[in-house]
């Protein structure tokens, strides 16, 4: 909007008329209770799937789930308190969207927070160069502490495979859901369709993408590693300690195994009464 | 584990860069290992960093060949190169000037590794002499890009504090945040001059002063152009300046061909609307041209003509074997150089420490956090 006498438009740093309509349109919808709900509908379906329970949620009606009140209030609180944007909710959409052939939630607890947390924190740093910091998005989110926040990002990075690019055609997959949602005249049916076979479409910029993940690293219990590394001029001992998925992504075989990108676990929050992580 | 770790290389505030080997292939690669602290998490700029780098294959970019991310650190596997531009120029130059030929190489290879960014919607946004990495085969390679982003879908947020000051583009000086890949050919015009003459173009102490300089030399902007530039991005401020004659470019950088006069002129345009891009540069008579070509001496320093993807294991290209087989050049510094020389190191050491793979000073990372209320 600001950018309308500037050559170039603030966001993209190009000349606006190269913009879809659509995208313009899109990236300057109000933060508002249906897009919050849309989002909450997108985490839901994504954890549904991730947990194996494809199909319960697919025919759900346009009443929405009242399991999710709790996680709505949570997301609505953290969108508001970091005060987030649309244009990063719509990235971290993206990001959910991509994860969700990566992502195996074994321990349904927090999971809704947990995949929509890391979506959005990752979408805020790597779209803003003004950023939170995880102690400031840990008191956003009332419950989780910093180092859990630290730990959602890192899993949440691990399972994207640092691929954070995105593309107009990523953030215009959500386009048709969003204004259905947001015309008064059509009738409330927005079922959430998860764009994850498109993921990488053609507009993506880059010629190459490596598609070869490698594993998963299996998470240390999340007790730091003791830092005897500084005195000695030795391997570090997290190289010492890292299993085999830092072969050098060349190298890694790309089989579909099923032990790949696998979020084995999730921090909870210090509140909560501990319950083994490893599953 | 996968890789030996080597002797420390560099350390800034940000990160301390090892040389290491590969058990697996036994190849040297650089080891760039950051902190991580709890209250920060994932630093946004390593973030930026890898998810760049992973995607810009180029010969002329420093190769990301891995990452280790644990809870207390986060290592990032280079390809490994001998030094930066700024070590290059102090041990090869001539009081930091490189000759010709190799100023040519260097200049093509650092716009064609810039114009990749660009193709691929990429700003470095800190294009400098230390983060520039030369290897032994010749190949310039752009490094750090803990500054840069990606540019193109407007769902971003872009800050004015960026580039080292020496570097800055005049309209980022001026306070715009709808800078484009024009600030990245300003940077290149400031090094390309840094490798001609040996000593920085514009050594300003802060943001005005740095503007100061720089008018100084290509002279105060006529009103029109200040008014097109606030047009084009609403939100820089312009103040009252001298009104500064422009200097001929060769009196700056005596030592510079009339090709090379003309390529700087074109790089250091006040207006960026007027900078020509980095893929224009490269077919400049500065590059192409019969007059320039004519010193080279048979088989040596062409513009390298790369492939890519670049064919890793050949032999390096024959061009650039000149410029490394001749020994180191000392001359004595005059006591002025010198003095010059303790300044700008002053300046630059923290940023130098990290020997190209980005050892990021301090104020970058402090600069880009913001407290929430």
């Amino acid at each position: 909007m600001s950018s309308r006498s500037s050559p170039v438009h603030h966001a993209s740093l190009v000349d606006p008329s190269i913009h879809s309509p659509a995208l313009l349109q899109l990236v300057n919808v109000k933060l508002s209770k249906q897009i919050i709900d849309y989002a909450v509908d997108c985490v839901a379906d994504t954890v549904d799937f991730a947990m194996g329970r494809t199909f319960h949620p697919r025919g759900r009606t346009p009443s929405r789930r009242p399991e999710l009140s709790k996680f709505t209030t949570f997301a609505t609180n953290v969108l508001a308190r970091a005060e987030v944007t649309t244009p990063v909710l719509l990235s971290a959409l993206v990001y959910i969207d991509r994860a969700r052939p990566h992502l195996h939630i074994a321990l349904e607890e927090w999971a809704l927070e947990r995949v929509f947390l890391g979506a959005l924190i990752i979408a805020s740093k790597n779209l803003n160069d003004s950023t939170l910091k995880n102690v400031h998005w840990a008191l956003c989110t009332g419950v989780f502490g910093k180092r859990d926040v630290g730990r959602i990002e890192r899993e949440f990075l691990d399972v994207l495979d640092w691929e954070l690019n995105i593309s107009e055609a990523d953030i215009l997959s959500h386009h048709a859901n969003i204004t259905a949602i947001l015309t008064p005249s059509s009738p409330r049916r927005h079922v959430y369709v998860p764009h994850s076979s498109s993921r990488h479409p053609p507009l993506s910029h880059q010629q190459v993408r490596n598609h070869n993940r490698t594993s998963c690293p299996e998470l240390e219990p999340s007790s730091p590693m003791s830092s005897d590394g500084t005195s000695s001029p030795q391997t570090p001992s997290t190289l010492n300690n890292s299993p085999k998925s830092f072969i050098p992504t060349k190298s890694s075989v790309a089989s579909d195994s099923g032990l790949r990108d696998i979020i084995r676990s999730f921090p909870l929050p210090s509140h909560h009464p501990q319950i083994p992580i490893r599953v | 584990m996968n890789y030996v770790q080597l002797e420390k290389l560099g350390e800034g505030t940000y990160a301390t860069v090892y040389k290491g080997r590969s058990r697996t292939t036994n190849e040297i690669v650089a080891l760039k290992e950051i902190h991580l602290d709890a209250e920060e998490g994932t630093p946004s700029t390593a973030i930026r960093e890898i998810s760049l780098m992973k995607e810009l294959k180029h010969v002329n970019i420093v190769r990301l060949h891995d990452v280790i991310h644990t809870e207390t650190k986060l290592v990032l596997i280079f390809e490994y190169c001998e030094q930066d531009l700024k070590k290059y120029m102090d041990q090869h130059g001539e009081r930091g000037a490189l000759d010709p030929n190799t100023v040519r190489s260097f200049m093509y290879q650092l716009l064609k590794g810039t114009a990749f960014c660009h193709e691929n919607q990429v700003l470095h946004r800190d294009l400098k002499p230390q983060n520039l990495l030369i290897n032994r085969k010749g190949e310039l390679k752009l490094g750090d890009f803990g500054l840069a982003r990606a540019f193109g879908v407007p769902v971003n947020t872009f800050s004015n504090e960026v580039v080292t000051l020496w570097y800055r583009a005049p309209d980022v000086l001026l306070g715009s945040r709808t800078y484009s890949t024009s600030i990245d050919v300003w940077s290149c015009g400031c090094i390309f001059a840094e490798m001609i003459s040996g000593l920085p173009l514009f050594r300003g102490r802060d943001n005005n002063d740095q503007l100061l300089h720089i008018m100084r030399i290509i002279g105060t902007p006529s009103q029109q152009t200040f008014d097109k530039m606030a047009k084009d991005s609403p939100e820089i401020q312009i103040k009252q300046f001298p009104r500064y004659p422009k200097q001929d470019l060769r009196q700056a950088v005596p030592k510079a061909s009339p090709h090379a006069i003309d390529l700087l002129e074109r790089l250091l345009k006040f207006d960026p609307a007027e900078r020509i891009s980095a893929a224009e540069a490269l077919s400049h008579p500065y590059f192409t041209s019969a007059a320039s070509n004519n010193t080279f001496t048979v088989g040596s320093m062409a513009p390298p003509a790369f492939t890519f993807p670049h064919p890793h294991g050949l032999p390096p290209p024959q061009q650039q074997q000149q410029a490394f087989s001749r020994p180191p050049n000392f001359i004595a510094n005059p006591v002025a150089v010198h003095q010059l020389h303790a300044a700008q190191q002053q300046q630059q050491a923290q940023a130098a420490m990290g020997g190209g793979y980005g050892g990021v000073p301090m104020h970058y990372n402090t600069s880009f956090g913001h407290n929430p209320r």
